[in-house]
């Protein structure tokens, strides 16, 4: 079916509708230094993932010429090895499909109650049972969803330690690694820390700005920004305890 | 929007995606009004709506290397918008629903005395038609979504979504002649 067009009465009239007011105030200073921001990373990236590609074609390369080379030494004399039997690698093909990428900008998002994720999401919301039952903490989840199925669940924390507040958002992955929010995805190139899972904290300033990501049955994305440098070690002990 | 004004902005998004930071100044010319609008109607508060708009054009600004060019941009645009807005909402523990009934309460004397009989009209056209038909009419027209995408956000079938749109359409076309006669 091609797509429907619009009315253009409709269309017109719409037009005058929603741009019949003023521009809006907005300064767009920020903006662009974000683009500019986003643009070095970028970049930064490409050169990552170029360097990985040529490592990988570098190995390859002598894998092949490996091969290539024992099989013109083999009919010379090479001993008469039997191939092992049940040789453990994986069949051709079943190698781990790379997961579908979608933005946290357009992607349909619910929010949602603690008690309906619960049997929406399973043992993925239990890490945060605690903060929706305290009387100290807050909780306000939002589901992403994605090729219609509920894809990842966020949930913005704030939580009292002693005299101050913590606020944290945490991300877990709801499809079993079938997709992956672009925002979320250079978490796997953090550093692994002692602690078994990947994190990295920055000071900029005046204040921790950290990240981690865990593997607890269910992957958790957690982001802070806190004067604490142990803020997000704790936050972690809490989801995971 | 336009094809004409489509086909600029999605030109501006591309230049943005090349790093070209003065492809935002256009892209507020163009959209600005239409996030606000949105963003106004989500929100409920002009200062706040503001507020909105200025994160939106933030998340432009770090979401344009995602932007798959060809698609439609001013869509696009509206969806950040939009989900920015429930974000406000959200984050400031306020319910985050759209009322969809507030973003047709725009008028106001933002509006030149012209534009805003004709705005009235609309939202008094708008008024008399169902939820549903209303609720359509928005995503259509003011989200620019495709029936696909309309389908989508309904749990209708396509061809359902196609032919319950036309339907309101229909109506609205219908009121807005009333309106005309009865002046």
């Amino acid at each position: 079916m091609s797509e429907m067009e619009k009315d253009e009465k409709i269309e017109r009239a719409f037009e005058r509708y929603t741009g019949g007011g003023d521009l809006p105030q907005v300064d767009l200073s920020a903006a662009k230094a974000a683009l500019t921001e986003a643009r070095t990373e970028e970049r930064r990236r490409a050169e990552k993932r170029r360097k990985v590609w040529t490592l990988a074609v570098s190995a390859a390369a002598c894998l092949l010429f490996a091969v290539a080379l024992a099989f013109l030494l083999l009919p010379f004399g090479a001993p008469d090895l039997e191939a092992p039997s049940g040789s453990d690698h994986p069949p051709a093909g079943e190698s781990p499909s790379a997961p579908e990428h979608f933005s946290l900008l357009s992607a349909t998002a619910e929010s949602a109650g603690y008690s309906e994720l619960e049997s929406r999401c399973g043992s993925a919301v239990l890490p945060f049972r605690r903060f929706s039952a305290a009387q100290n903490a807050s909780a306000q989840y939002t589901v992403y969803r994605a090729g219609g199925e509920d894809v990842l669940l966020s949930a913005e924390l704030g939580y009292w330690n002693g005299m101050t507040k913590l606020k944290a958002t945490v991300y877990v992955d709801l499809s079993a690694g079938k997709y992956l929010a672009e925002e979320l995805e250079d978490y796997a190139d953090l550093p692994m820390s002692r602690d078994g899972y990947r994190y990295e904290a920055e000071y900029i300033g005046g204040e921790y700005v950290s990240r981690a990501l865990l593997t607890r049955g269910e992957t958790y994305y957690v982001s802070m920004i806190s004067h604490n440098a142990d803020a997000l070690g704790l936050l972690v002990k809490l989801l995971t305890e | 929007m336009p094809p004409e004004e489509l086909e600029q902005l999605n030109r501006l998004i591309a230049a943005l995606k090349r790093g070209d930071g003065s492809a935002l100044d256009g892209i507020l010319l163009l959209a600005g009004r239409r996030m606000f609008a949105l963003a106004r109607g989500i929100v409920r508060n002009t200062a706040d709506a503001e507020d909105v708009v200025q994160e939106c054009f933030l998340k432009i600004a770090r979401a344009a290397g995602s932007f798959r060019e060809g698609t439609n941009g001013y869509a696009w645009i509206m969806r950040i918008a939009r989900n920015t807005a429930l974000d406000f909402l959200r984050r400031n523990k306020r319910t985050a629903t759209e009322d969809i009934d507030a973003c047709f309460r725009l008028t106001d004397d933002r509006y030149s005395a012209e534009r805003r009989e004709e705005a009235l009209a609309l939202e008094e056209a708008l008024s008399k038609l169902t939820e549903g038909e209303r609720r359509l009419i928005y995503l259509r027209y003011y989200l620019d979504l495709t029936v696909r995408e309309i389908a989508g956000e309904t749990g209708m079938s396509k061809s359902a979504a196609a032919r319950e749109l036309k339907k309101a359409e229909e109506a609205l076309k219908g009121e807005l002649r009333m309106g005309q006669k009865g002046e």
